[in-house]
């Protein structure tokens, strides 16, 4: 029997120990400053202090850190070990029914235990948090992608977790919700009567079906009331988007190995954190002058709209639960919270002929035209 | 880029008969770009290399799949001048 090589290597893996080990902050290499997030009562920058009883002092650290690069724990290595390094794709497949001239590759983030690239933060933001002292972490979930990973990740680091679920998403998807149960989380469909912020949405509209911006409420409020409980957000900040460039940094690699630099790099965006994870290593070449790759961001045709107006109430499967991205809400979200910062993957590369997006997560800009943007 | 539901499902399926793997809805949000993109290569007899990032499988997702293919799943178009009204009620 005869052993043969097949043409092209449709499957790029790496070493265990060819794991980066830090992170890249495209901070450093930015022309343009990020704008800092503004306090909603003082309309000033956010300083530490406002975010202090909400995240652990050194993810803080991160969000406005300027460092290029930064270290990565080993109890975060050896917690991302369990699925990472991920495979790098060539859809050969695809390409053949396509009769495409084009190399398409993809980097697989859908082996980590809760499906999707989530957890590579997770797992950063819960170490940090049971370092200094946290016992227990609250967030919000539509769909239920980022509150599994959280779930999966506190438990991987010892801390309670409770996850405000968009209730409709409760409701309708409950498989979620189970693997959530299964990694020790409680869960609660959110408008829920545990805050003051879902008893009166509860009180306006008992047949409220919920919202993300709502569950963002109640996991701030569960979490801002409490010395030993702080809350965490599943991307659209800078340290979460960060924590992702584990994904460029090993697809770059894998590239080079695959002898196929990307022409275009493309990810879908809602709070824009695998987007951003993808994207950025190779957008530092970009800067840096040392590439050409473009950049294509994609989002629902719908969701722009629907963000702003109720923070995405999950009851849509197709957009899931990438709108975090409705706390980029330029002056508040459905409750009247605090805001976080408005950038991250949807400011930056605004203005770059070479970063499009279009539909637009809405920024403090105001709102974005829609429709399709060409790329060049 | 933004893209109605029933053209991200229809790339997701494609995506899902030809590698196998199914995305999650958020996904094939990409897929159905780097399809859009490859033909246009094709159309123009160019030979990009194009990187796109598989977020998440979709296979708590199916719902949503079973909504496509019962022909039950609808788009949402909005007007401007919809949006602005919208926009203003906040």
């Amino acid at each position: 029997m005869s052993v043969h090589a097949p043409e092209v290597a449709n499957r790029i893996v790496l070493d265990e120990k060819e794991m980066p080990t830090r992170w890249y902050n495209i901070q450093a290499d930015l022309p343009f400053p990020g704008s800092p997030p503004l306090h909603p009562a003082t309309r000033q920058p956010v300083g530490p202090q406002d975010l202090a009883p909400l995240f652990p002092m050194e993810l803080i650290k991160q969000e406005v850190s300027q460092e290029r690069f930064i270290d990565i724990p080993q109890p975060i290595q050896d917690a991302l070990r369990l699925w990472r390094p991920t495979p790098l794709m060539r859809a050969t497949r695809l390409e053949r029914e396509l009769k495409t001239t084009a190399k398409i590759y993809y980097k697989y983030e859908g082996g980590s235990p809760p499906g999707s690239h989530k957890p590579n933060t997770a797992v950063a933001q819960a170490f940090y948090n049971r370092a200094e002292g946290t016992r227990r972490l609250t967030t919000e979930t539509g769909a239920g992608q980022w509150g599994s990973a959280l779930a999966f990740a506190t438990k991987l680091f010892d801390l309670e977790c409770m996850v405000y679920m968009v209730r409709i998403s409760y409701e309708q998807k409950p498989y979620r919700k189970s693997m959530m149960h299964v990694w020790g989380a409680e869960v609660v469909p959110s408008p829920s009567d545990r805050t003051q912020a879902g008893q009166r949405i509860r009180a306006e509209n008992p047949e409220s079906t919920g919202s993300l911006g709502i569950a963002i409420s109640e996991a701030i409020e569960d979490a801002a009331g409490k010395d030993d409980t702080k809350y965490s957000l599943g991307s659209v900040l800078n340290h979460v988007l960060m924590h992702q460039t584990i994904i460029g940094q090993e697809a770059l690699t894998q590239m080079e190995r695959a002898g196929a630099m990307p022409d275009l790099v493309v990810g879908c965006v809602g709070g824009g954190s695998n987007f951003s994870g993808l994207a950025f290593p190779f957008l530092r070449d970009r800067l840096t002058g040392h590439s050409k790759t473009r950049f294509l961001a994609v989002e629902p045709a719908a969701c722009q709209v629907r963000v702003r107006l109720r923070g995405h109430g999950g009851n849509d499967a197709v957009t899931g639960d990438v709108h975090a991205g409705a706390y980029v809400h330029p002056r508040r979200d459905s409750r009247r919270r605090p805001a976080l910062p408005r950038h991250g993957a949807a400011g930056l590369g605004a203005g770059k002929a070479w970063v499009h997006r279009a539909g637009g997560v809405p920024t403090e800009g105001g709102l974005r035209r829609r429709g399709p943007v060409r790329p060049d | 880029m933004a893209y109605p539901q029933k053209a991200v499902f229809d790339a997701a399926v494609q995506f899902a008969r030809t590698e196998g793997t199914i995305p999650a809805p958020e996904t094939a949000h990409a897929i159905r770009a780097v399809i859009d993109e490859a033909v246009k290569a094709r159309e123009r007899g160019e030979s990009p290399v194009i990187l796109f990032n598989f977020s998440g499988h979709g296979l708590l997702d199916l719902a949503a799949y079973d909504s496509y293919f019962a022909g039950t799943m609808s788009d949402v178009t909005l007007s401007e001048a919809r949006i602005q009204e919208l926009v203003g009620a906040l």
